[in-house]
Formats: structure tokens, C-alpha cells, sequence
């Protein structure tokens, strides 16, 4: 690594490294040991299916609603897809009555709705907010 | 003790062999001790947070891609985790009183320090030391202790290259003068 002349100092190199850096305790090195023996342990006993919904949630949720969208799309194509025509007959009648009654709530009232808009791209904001910052905080720990 | 390159540790760790953690531990602790110590000032809630800085780096050592020193990764994980404890956003650095600053003699300095002997150099240095802000004290160990270059320092505290060079030539002097006056104060008693 380049060293900056500007601030460099042999003498004062020579003299900081006269007095000794503090130490922690004797036991520090094998509390650190330890802790990091028992950690593994524990997320094997009780962490895997939360910390693979933690970090597979968006995806599911995509994968959730790409399935929805495809089974109740009239896109000709698709209709190979096995149990698509069940889908559509028994199941996506719910759907479009959920989401029917979730269209009335944004055009029932005009204070209602408009609230219910803010909030919504509040928490979209919020969501991809939380995303980009989980993502680069990933990667400056990466660095 | 003699230490091995930091790499050969961590592909000894990645190939399966955790003990060889330790090593690393033991070459670094005192140093990632030293950064959570100057921030918090308590030497309990410093060991705690050196600790939880090695189990941390160890378990995000695969993902570590070895584009800086190991040490330099390790020392800016403990860093922000001090900084995080004392629950502000960023360390703040205290402006530095520039009329302390008077000229002096840095090569005068130098050589009548020479003709000390090493406990009374290491007295005189640990005063001088003990003048600054802690902040800047951190700057120092960071610089002339561990072998830090500028560029590095601002990766682990977040402060811009330039910010950590006029610091470090504003401390630079501020150290020259608190050792020059404590050497004037000696030779009047």
C-alpha cells in the first residue's frame, strides 16, 4: 500500500510504536472461540426455516404471484399449464372478488382512498428502500 | 509470537479447520480491542464489542472477497459496531485548537529524543497520547501503529482520504509541540 510522504513520520512511527497497544482480558481469545462454536449450533437448532423465509421472502411472494398471474391469464399460450382450467373455474373467482373488494375500498371514499394510496406507495417506498439498503450494506461487507 | 500472512489462516478457516481462527484472533485482538476501546472509553463494553467484531467476521468470512487486507475488513466491522454502541450515525471528530500550534524543531525534537532511553521515550510518548482526543488517538494507532495508509484509515472510519490526511498532519503537529513542551517542562525542574 502507498504511504502519503505528506503525513508520514519515522520518528513519530518509531515513538507511537514504544507504547503498547491495550490488551483485553486472558480469556478473550477462547470467549471468542466459544462463541463462535456455539453460533452454529444454535442457528441449526432453531434458525434455518426463518432465516430462509428472511432471505427468500421477496422471491415467494414473485414466484406466488407469477403462478396467480399465469393460471388466471387468458393468454392463449399458456394453456398447457396443467390444472389451469380448474384454477380458473374454482379458485380465481376468489381472487377477483378479493381484489374486487379491495378496489372498493380506493374508490369508495375520496379521503378513504386517497389515504389508503399514501400509505400503500409509503410502504412501497419503505420496501424498496429496505431492499437497496440490506443490498448494499451485503456488499460493502463484502468489500 | 510470529504470525503467518492473515490469508493463511483464512483458507486454513475456509477449508474446514475453525481452530485456526484462533491465530487470527490472537494477532488481531489487541488492535480491535485498542478501536473499541478509544470509542467507547469502557473497557467492558469494548471487550464485548471486540468479541462480537471476530464472531462476526468469522461468520461473514466467506464473503469476505480479499479486495483489502483482512485487517483492514476486520478493523472497520469492530469500528462501526463501537460507533453503533455509543447509538450515533458517525464518529465526530473534534475541531483541533490551531493557536496550540507553534513552530518547533521537528529534527531538534527528534534528536534530543534519541538520547532518551526507550522507557522514558515510551513515558513521553503515552503523555503526549494521552493529550489528544480519544478520535484522534484512534487516527494515530490506526496510522503509525498498525501500518494503515490513508486510504485504508478512510475505509474503516468512513472519513473522506482527504479529511484523514489533514487530520493526521494537523495531529502530527499537535503531537510535536506536546512533546516538545513536556521536554522544555523536564529540563526547567
Amino acid at each position: 500500500m502507498e504511504r502519503d510522504d505528506f503525513v508520514q513520520d519515522e520518528f513519530l512511527k518509531k515513538m507511537v510504536g514504544r507504547v503498547p497497544l491495550e490488551s483485553p482480558s486472558d480469556d478473550f481469545t477462547r470467549k471468542v472461540m466459544a462463541g463462535i462454536l456455539v453460533e452454529p449450533e444454535t442457528a441449526k437448532a432453531g434458525k434455518p426455516f426463518s432465516l430462509f423465509l428472511k432471505s427468500w421472502s421477496l422471491y415467494i411472494l414473485l414466484g406466488v404471484f407469477a403462478v396467480i398471474f399465469f393460471l388466471s391469464s387468458d393468454i392463449p399460450y399458456l394453456t398447457f399449464i396443467p390444472g389451469k382450467e380448474f384454477f380458473s373455474d374454482h379458485i380465481a373467482p376468489y381472487f377477483i372478488s378479493m381484489f374486487a373488494g379491495l378496489a372498493k375500498l380506493f374508490t369508495g371514499s375520496k379521503t378513504l382512498s386517497i389515504t389508503l394510496s399514501l400509505m400503500v406507495a409509503g410502504g412501497l417506498l419503505f420496501a424498496v428502500d429496505w431492499i437497496v439498503r440490506r443490498r448494499s450494506e451485503a456488499r460493502h461487507h463484502a468489500a | 509470537m510470529k504470525y503467518q500472512e492473515d490469508n493463511f489462516y483464512i483458507d486454513r478457516i475456509l477449508n474446514g479447520e475453525v481452530a485456526a481462527y484462533a491465530s487470527l484472533v490472537e494477532k488481531h485482538k489487541e488492535l480491535v480491542f485498542s478501536i473499541a476501546l478509544k470509542i467507547l472509553n469502557n473497557r467492558e463494553d469494548a471487550e464485548e464489542v471486540a468479541q462480537d467484531a471476530f464472531v462476526k467476521a468469522f461468520q461473514s468470512l466467506k464473503t469476505f472477497e480479499r479486495k483489502s487486507k483482512f485487517s483492514t475488513w476486520l478493523y472497520r466491522i469492530v469500528y462501526n459496531a463501537a460507533v453503533s454502541r455509543t447509538r450515533k450515525k458517525k464518529l465526530e471528530f473534534v475541531a483541533m485548537n490551531e493557536s496550540l500550534i507553534e513552530n518547533y524543531s521537528g529534527e531538534e525534537i527528534a534528536g534530543r529524543a534519541d538520547r532518551m532511553d526507550e522507557n522514558d521515550q515510551r513515558v513521553l510518548m503515552e503523555k503526549a497520547l494521552k493529550r489528544l482526543p480519544e478520535e484522534d488517538h484512534l487516527l494515530v494507532t490506526l496510522f503509525y501503529h498498525s501500518d494503515h495508509s490513508v486510504d485504508e484509515i478512510s475505509f474503516i472510519t468512513g472519513l473522506s482520504s482527504s479529511n484523514v490526511k489533514v487530520r493526521l498532519h494537523r495531529i502530527r503537529k499537535r503531537l510535536y509541540e506536546e512533546i516538545s513542551e513536556m521536554m522544555r517542562k523536564v529540563e526547567l525542574v
